[in-house]
Parts: structure tokens; C-alpha cells; sequence
């Protein structure tokens, strides 16, 4: 026996291997938790005020004791300025009652739109609340949703939605007038698989941007298995059980038309549920990051012409310093090291720890989860949804995780809760000089509160220069998690390219500051499980410090700078150059 | 062996000049009693067996270490079956009462690990080292779980240890390659990952770390070698007590949870025999009778596994259990050159689940082969 966690059993796995052969195919140690340094900023409690907000979502799992493998792995959640009033409306995807012959009815299983009413009519309302919009946005029940992407497709200036489903996904278009329109058909990208994450990213640096799925298993009811958990009991299977279904790129032609393209050599159907674009080895261009649940993951490093060579062995990225698969559910990139390149955390499964892989430059990671801290605190639970974000205002990124299992707590059962599955939600605080600490018990109980986590994102829902969470429950309320630290100076930046002004995906911005010191951001929605974050850059400055510049490398490799624009507020910046 | 539910020393003196033994402590923890209804009955009832009997003892007013062991191995049933919070109150009672037994100890400290209470897992370990300083187990659990804290500086001189009493201990070698790798080392790391590869060599799992380190020296044809040969197979070493609990759950699920692991670590023998007895306790179970036929046919015993698969298929399935199922029948007529039926069980397997790729990929090739379209 080895000193590794084994990954959790289900019944069957074994088909698959006389399928295959049938078939001839052939450092410096963290700080201890008595020993932490005082911290110079408080640690923010995060309130819960959905309901109190009008934000009313429950999601429909379709849970019952056939304990269809669907049903416990969605949904995420959306920021986004939908109508472009300057605040941040939310979607939610929605399941549906799971079964031979079930589907969607009209209109509980519809996804749902809230428009945020904290701007009104281009006026400051000066309250945060919710109103469901999604009747008169012509959202429907559109399948089972599982997760959000956001972009503007065509560059018209509105952003649109697309939505990754156990089923053909869809894609919203968004018309301006606060409406959608549903295109995924005529668009070419209306999938069958069961789609788990996506991205909108520009692959070629033509600027129009394309879109990257994530799919996971080729599960349906009519290939469901019965598993159980090592103690006998009935569980949900593992994905090693279904074959694994194959992640899509689609090109963008133009024209609401999309062109889907093999990623080349190598490309393998892995499970995957995670997803992020970025330029990972710093070559200036943009690749595509796949966190696969127990295989190898995925990096596409592109080659700035919308092709792709494989590279996640080689940068590190494959699998955990061990050598080991995971689970790997959720990705979080960001540069919480301050060194200017994007890390790596991807959430796992119980018994594995969540993993930080430091990018030491050139393409090339290091599994540094043991000097993290990161590690130990994320044993005893499942993470899917996750993100970086200064929950303090100390300059230092902060880690967000929403966890939930996906194995029976069979000692917990009852009639209340027939299949318990939930887990205590968990905020990281960055110390500084790589390490962390689990802070979640000095949040408050709104955020800790078990629940079956899975969709997580980052926005400033109230524009107090504050990131607050949107937390997303399987088969269970939404929570909107409000910052409530105190008043900061804070620079917020939504930095818009093209001739439509839709977000600058993929641009990288580094904010100057007078000290010298130098932050970067990568402007960004994707990451997290299946959900999509603000993309707007949002940066607190600590007292006596003032921004000198701003430079924004655009994903054509065109640089400018932007004078320092008034703290406390969203700056607009626009590209002036005219694109390569 | 004298023991005193106070043991000071003033008690003591006096006990054993009034030439009485102290009394022997008993027991406050009542039986723990988990949920079971979601087990098989095979399982429920040998849990429900074993708990009455501790709740006899109970009422027998047991004492001492006698009653501490009980409570041990009420414990391993416990952990056996994934019951690690009526497992962990058990193990805390038999440490109380029967302290010399480092089991109790040993097993409380991988609860303690499952929970990822690391540091309460290392303490524990270093308790049961302090009494048996040379348990290669114990140094390598204690290791591993240092270095997963972050305390490299700590579980390199266990790992040292482990290695001068087995110098080819494929996991202490393992756990430096980490430590090395994670340092930068990766020289280092690929000497002791190569040390634990030729131990172990189906450890494909040190492939994939290799490759990595090969890369990072530059050695870029070793990376891609080591690449291709990668997998997830993790090196593993002895460890009786954690084996131990292995055997205890019983029940048809039990055996073929047992074989799924035997197969997953290449051992195809116990796997077979693991799923014959699964078979032989519950021989109207799908479950057991399809393992049974992939373990049989990937051991290369395939007129064994054709009967086991076709009795298998004589069982009510869910259409994509019999999908699977009439797909690797059909692939195995198709070794054996027997087309006619392959056809007919891929076509039954495409029809059960028409998702099925393999199976229609096959299914086209075999008619193409046969002149069909």
C-alpha cells in the first residue's frame, strides 16, 4: 500500500479495460497554523443576501434514488452587464427532473436572468437588488444546464451567453434590447455532448473570438449504471465507469458562424470539466488549459493561428507532482505570487489535495502545493468552483473554493436529506511569500455554511471595489456572498477592444504603480467549475500609494498605455491602435 | 498486567501495599450505531453481528485491555466498511484500555490522515515510532505525511531510516523523488524515481514524474519515452495492518470491490478469484458475473470468459450494462473468428445503447470485412 490517497472506488470500472483490450488499441515549508505573522488588514466577513436581494434561484437537480451520474455535477453561475448599465447581472442554468422520458417544462426548469438594479436608467439607485428577467429576455428551459460562458461573439458591444448542457448546448445571443435569441444551431455549436465548461477566447488574434467546450462523459440515460461505495452501499459512479467524451474548439468565421477544428496531434477524449485560456508558456499567445477528472490534463498551447500542439506533460501541467491523476474539477488562474505569470490551482476530489502549480517561467510548472499551505485544509473535501481574488484588499490574491462531494456521506443519511453530499465552503488567505491559510471560520457563517458547492465566481456585485462570490448549490439555493470589508482604494478597470467595445478577453494588463511595484491581470471570465466571473480588473492600493501607468498588452501582441484614471470608480479603457 | 483507572503513583503504592490490584477500567463509550440501511445485507448483518457482540462484553462488564482490544477490532470493522467516525471512537476506546497495542494507535492515525488532520495524523504515527522505532510502515506514513505539511526537513530522516532498514523500498524512493522534484532537484528526483521504478516495475505512475524531471534536464527523448509508458499505477510497499482491514468486509459487493483494486494493481489472479467468489454468493448479480468475464479475458482465458459473459447476458441489465456486455462478448467471438455471432452481439450492443461508438465502430468494420455494408 502506498503512502497516496487512492482515488474513491465505484463499481464498474473494469469493462472499459477489456474494451481496450478487445478492441487491440493497443522548499520552504509552510507556516504552521499556531504560527501565523498578525495580519496588517481585517478578514472579511461575507454575507449572504440572496433572498434578501430577490435572488431566488433553487436548482433542480433531478435527484432521486436512481442516482443518475448528472445530477450532482452542475450547475455554475454567470456575472455579467448584460444590458451594459455598468452593474452585474446574474444567470443561473437550470436542470430538470432526470429520467426515461423527463425533460424540461415550462417555466420552472427555465434558466434565469436577473437584472441588477443597483443602476437603473444609467442613475445610481444606491441598493443592490434583483429582479427575474428572464421571461421578457426570452430565456427558456433550454436542457439541462450544467455551465456558463460569456462573451461578445460578434462583437456588437452585448454580451452573449453560451450554455454547456448534458444535451445539445446553447447559445444566447444577446439583441441589446435586453432580449436573446437562441443561435446554437445556425451558429454551429450546438453540441451534443454533455458539455461541463467553456471559454471564449481568440485563438488567432483575429478579433473575433472562439470558443473553446469542455465535455466530460457520453452518459445518458440509457447507459446508466448502478455503483456502489466500498462500504457496499448504492453511490454515484465514477468517471472512469463512461467513456470520456471528446472537447470541441470552435472557430469563429464571422458572421455568427463558427467552424469546429480538431486541436491536432495527441488530442485524446478525456473527461474534462474545467477550462481556461491564457498564455500559459508566455509566447504571446493564447493556449487552452483542460483540468480532466481523473486522467491526464490538457494544455493546447496555440500557436496564434487558431492550431494548437499539445504540451501538458512536458510544462508540468499533466498531472500532480506525483505522477498522479486527479480529479481535478475547478481551475483558478491568476498570479497570486505577484511574479507577473499565471498559476495554477485546480480543485480535487476528497483524499487529494487541491494543487497549486507554479509557473517558474517559460512554460514550465512546478507542483508547489506542499509549500503552499493549500494543501492540507482541502483533504477532507471535494472542490469544484474556485477563484483568486483579494477578498482583503491587502494586494494579495486570496483563494476562494466551493466545495461538495460527490460520494454519499452514507453515515449522514436521513429523511430530510436521503443522499447527503454537502461540505463546508472554504476561503484561503494568502500570507504573502507563497503561503496560505484556511480562513474560512473568520468569514463569518454565511460562506462556511455547508452546501453542495459547485459553481463559484468573482464579481464586485455592488461596485464597492470589493470582490464578492456568487455561490452556486447543487440541488439547492444560490448564495450571493457580499464582501463586507471596509472601504478601500481600489482602481477598477473594464478594459474593451474591437470596434463593438466588448471585452478585451485574454489582454493583459499591468498596472504601474508609483513604488515601482508592478501588478498584473489577465483580463479574463472563464475559470472557476462550469461558471463565469466579471471581467472587469479590479486592484486595491494600499494607503500612500498612487497608479503612475497602465499598459495593456492586447492578445494581437499590440501594447499601449493609459494614464492613471481616478481610483474608486470603473475607468474605461479602450484600444486606440488600430488592430495587426 | 496490573492496571489502575488512577494511575498516580501515590495510588499505586498504596494499592500494591494493601497487596490488591487496582480495578481494571471499563468502558462509558456505548456501541456506536451508523446507518446502515443503504449496505448490502451481507454487510449490515456482519456489522449488526459484531456490534452485538461488543454490547455482550458490555453487559458482561469487561474490563482492561481484553475489552480495549474488542474495541479495536470493532474499529477495523468500522474502518473496513468506511464508518470512520464510529471507527475513530472505537480506536480512541482501545487506546484508553489497551495502550501497549499500537494497532489502535496506527489505524486512529490514518482516520486522522482521511480527514486531513495531517498534523494529528503525524503525531499519532510518531507514538507508535516511539515504541517501534524500526516499523518501516510507520516511517514511511509519517514521511509521507510531513512532506504533504510541507516539512521536508522533518520526513527526509524518516525516509532515510525507512531506506537503511529496505534500501530498495520503491515508495521511500518514491516520496524523496517528490521532495527532489519539488525542490528542483530533478537529477535527484530521477535517481530515486529510477531506483523505485527497477523495484517496481509496474509502477507507472513514476513514468509520468520522470518524464517530467527528464524534461526539466532537457533530456527530452527520455521525457517522451517515459511519456508514453505512463500511467497510474502508483508504487506501493507491505503494510500488514492496513492489509489487514482489507479482508474483513464481507459480501458479494466486498469481493468485487476487492478484485476492481487487485486488477487495478495488475494482480489478475486475485481478481478472478476475488469475482468466483462474488459469483458464488451471489450468482444472480450482473455485477459480479461481467467482472468475473473482464478479468477472465484480460488474463487471456477466453473460453472461460465467454460462458461467464453469456450467463451474464442472460440477466436482466440496464441497457447500457448490457451494452458493454454484448459488445466485449461479441469482441471476444470476433478473436475467436467467429463473425456471425460477433455481428449479432455488436448489433445487440448498438441497439442497447446506439451511443455506443465502439461497439458500431467495430460492428462496420466487421461487416466491411465480411463484404456487408
Amino acid at each position: 500500500m502506498a503512502p497516496v490517497p487512492a482515488p474513491l472506488f465505484r463499481w464498474p470500472p473494469l469493462l472499459a479495460g477489456l474494451l481496450a483490450l478487445a478492441c487491440g488499441e493497443a522548499a520552504s515549508p509552510p507556516a504552521r497554523s499556531s504560527g501565523s505573522p498578525p495580519q496588517a488588514t481585517p478578514w472579511p466577513a461575507f454575507r449572504d443576501v440572496a433572498s434578501a436581494v430577490g435572488l431566488d434561484f433553487v436548482h433542480l437537480s433531478g435527484a432521486s434514488e436512481a442516482l443518475y451520474f448528472v445530477e450532482m455535477m452542475g450547475p455554475g453561475g454567470a456575472f455579467l452587464d448584460f444590458d451594459n448599465d455598468g452593474d452585474l447581472d446574474i444567470f443561473l442554468p437550470q436542470g430538470h427532473a432526470l429520467g426515461p422520458g423527463r425533460g424540461p417544462a415550462l417555466p420552472a426548469d427555465r434558466d434565469r436572468l436577473f437584472t441588477n438594479l443597483l443602476i437603473e436608467k444609467g442613475q445610481p439607485s444606491g441598493r443592490l437588488a434583483f429582479r427575474d428577467v428572464s421571461e421578457q429576455a426570452g430565456i427558456g428551459a433550454l436542457g439541462y444546464g450544467v455551465a456558463v460562458a460569456t462573451g461578445d461573439l460578434d462583437d456588437d458591444g452585448w454580451v452573449d451567453l453560451f450554455i454547456a448542457q448534458w444535451g445539445p448546448d446553447a447559445l444566447l445571443r444577446n439583441r441589446g434590447d435586453g432580449s436573446f435569441e437562441e443561435i446554437a444551431g445556425q451558429a454551429g455549436v450546438a453540441d451534443a455532448g454533455w458539455g461541463t465548461a467553456a471559454t471564449f477566447f481568440d485563438a488567432d488574434a483575429d478579433g473575433r473570438l472562439d470558443l473553446g467546450l469542455a465535455n466530460y462523459l457520453r452518459y445518458g440515460t440509457s447507459n446508466h449504471h448502478s455503483c456502489y461505495a466500498p462500504n457496499s452501499a448504492p453511490d454515484y459512479c465514477g468517471p472512469t465507469v463512461y467513456p470520456a467524451e471528446a472537447d470541441r474548439f470552435f472557430h469563429n468565421r464571422g458572421g455568427r458562424r463558427f467552424e469546429a477544428r480538431d486541436f491536432g496531434p495527441g488530442a485524446v477524449a478525456r473527461p474534462g470539466l474545467g477550462m481556461v485560456a491564457a498564455d500559459f508558456n508566455g509566447d504571446g499567445h493564447q493556449d487552452l488549459y483542460v483540468a480532466n477528472d481523473q486522467a491526464e490534463n490538457d494544455l493546447w498551447l496555440g500557436r496564434g493561428d487558431g492550431t494548437f500542439r499539445e504540451g501538458a506533460v512536458l510544462a508540468g501541467l499533466a498531472v500532480n507532482g506525483a505522477g498522479r491523476v486527479e480529479a481535478s474539477m475547478g481551475l483558478a488562474v491568476g498570479d497570486p505570487d505577484g511574479d507577473g505569470d499565471e498559476d495554477v490551482l485546480i480543485t480535487n476530489l476528497r483524499g487529494e489535495t487541491n494543487t497549486f502549480y507554479r509557473n517558474d517561467g517559460g512554460g514550465l510548472f512546478t507542483d508547489a502545493t506542499v509549500t503552499t499551505g493549500l494543501g492540507p485544509p482541502s483533504l477532507p473535501w471535494t472542490g469544484f468552483g474556485t477563484d483568486w481574488l483579494d477578498a482583503d484588499g491587502d494586494g494579495r490574491l486570496d483563494l476562494a473554493v466551493a466545495n461538495g462531494a460527490v460520494s454519499i456521506y452514507h453515515e449522514r443519511i436521513s429523511p430530510q436529506d436521503p443522499r447527503p453530499l454537502a461540505e463546508p465552503q472554504q476561503l484561503y488567505r494568502n500570507q504573502g511569500a507563497g503561503r496560505f491559510r484556511d480562513a474560512t471560520a473568520e468569514t463569518g457563517p454565511d460562506l462556511a455554511r455547508p452546501g453542495v458547492g459547485r459553481g463559484l465566481a468573482v464579481g464586485d456585485v455592488d461596485n464597492d471595489g470589493d470582490p464578492d462570490l456568487l455561490l452556486v448549490e447543487c440541488g439547492g439555493p444560490v448564495r450571493l456572498l457580499l464582501n463586507q470589508a471596509p472601504p478601500r482604494r481600489w482602481l477598477g478597470l473594464r478594459v474593451l477592444d474591437g470596434p463593438g467595445r466588448r471585452d478585451a478577453l485574454g489582454a493583459r494588463v499591468e498596472v504601474r504603480l508609483a513604488s515601482g511595484a508592478r501588478v498584473t491581470h489577465r483580463v479574463h471570465t472563464d475559470g472557476s467549475y462550469a461558471s463565469a466571473r466579471d471581467p472587469r480588473v479590479l486592484l486595491a492600493l494600499p494607503e500612500g500609494e498612487t497608479v503612475a501607468a497602465i499598459r495593456v498588452r492586447w492578445v494581437d501582441g499590440v501594447e499601449e498605455t493609459f494614464p492613471p484614471p481616478p481610483l474608486g470608480s470603473y475607468a474605461l479603457l479602450r484600444r486606440i491602435t488600430p488592430r495587426r | 498486567m496490573v492496571r489502575c483507572s488512577h494511575p498516580t503513583l501515590v495510588l499505586l503504592v498504596l494499592a500494591l501495599a494493601l497487596g490488591c490490584t487496582p480495578p481494571e477500567p471499563g468502558s462509558t463509550l456505548a456501541v456506536p450505531a451508523p446507518n446502515l440501511a443503504a449496505f448490502e445485507p451481507a454487510a449490515r448483518e456482519h456489522i449488526e453481528g459484531e456490534q452485538r457482540e461488543m454490547a455482550e462484553r458490555l453487559a458482561r462488564g469487561e474490563k482492561g485491555a481484553k475489552l480495549g482490544a474488542a474495541w479495536g477490532e470493532l474499529g477495523m470493522i468500522y474502518q473496513a466498511y468506511e464508518l470512520d467516525e464510529p471507527a475513530a471512537a472505537c480506536h480512541r476506546e482501545a487506546r484508553r484500555l489497551d495502550p501497549v497495542d499500537d494497532r489502535w494507535t496506527y489505524y486512529l492515525a490514518h482516520l486522522h490522515r482521511k480527514k486531513g488532520e495531517l498534523e494529528e495524523a503525524s503525531r499519532l504515527l510518531g507514538e507508535v515510532l516511539a515504541k517501534r522505532p524500526h516499523d518501516v510502515p510507520s516511517l514511511i506514513w509519517r514521511a509521507s505525511l510531513e512532506h504533504k505539511l510541507g516539512h521536508d526537513a522533518e520526513a527526509e530522516p524518516l525516509l532515510e531510516h525507512a531506506l537503511s532498514i529496505e534500501p530498495q523500498n520503491p515508495v521511500a524512493h518514491f516520496i524523496k523523488a517528490q521532495i527532489a522534484a519539488q525542490a528542483g532537484r530533478h537529477g535527484e528526483a530521477v535517481r530515486h524515481a529510477e531506483a523505485a521504478l527497477a523495484r517496481q516495475p509496474g509502477a507507472s505512475s513514476l513514468h509520468l514524474l520522470l518524464a517530467t524531471s527528464y524534461a526539466r534536464l532537457g533530456d527530452s527523448a527520455k521525457a517522451e519515452r517515459h511519456r508514453a509508458a505512463g500511467g497510474q499505477q502508483a508504487p506501493a510497499f507491505q503494510d500488514p495492518w492496513l492489509q489487514a482491514l482489507r479482508s474483513l468486509s464481507v459480501g458479494a459487493r466486498s469481493h468485487l470491490i476487492r478484485g476492481s483494486q487487485a486488477m487495478q494493481n495488475g494482480q489478475l489472479g486475485m481478481a478472478i478469484e476475488e469475482f468466483r467468489q462474488a459469483v458464488a454468493i451471489a450468482p444472480t448479480d450482473p455485477s459480479a458475473q461481467l467482472n468475473l468475464g473482464a478479468a477472465l479475458a484480460q488474463a487471456r482465458r477466453f473460453e472461460e470468459a465467454i460462458p461467464v459473459l453469456e450467463q451474464a447476458l442472460a440477466l436482466p441489465l440496464e441497457p447500457g450494462t448490457r451494452s458493454k456486455a454484448s459488445f466485449n462478448l461479441g469482441m471476444l467471438y470476433a478473436m475467436k473468428g467467429d463473425r456471425s455471432r460477433a455481428i449479432a452481439l455488436l448489433e445487440a450492443a448498438v441497439a442497447a445503447d446506439p451511443g455506443n461508438a465502439g461497439a458500431a465502430r467495430q460492428l462496420e468494420a466487421l461487416r466491411q470485412d465480411r463484404g456487408e455494408r
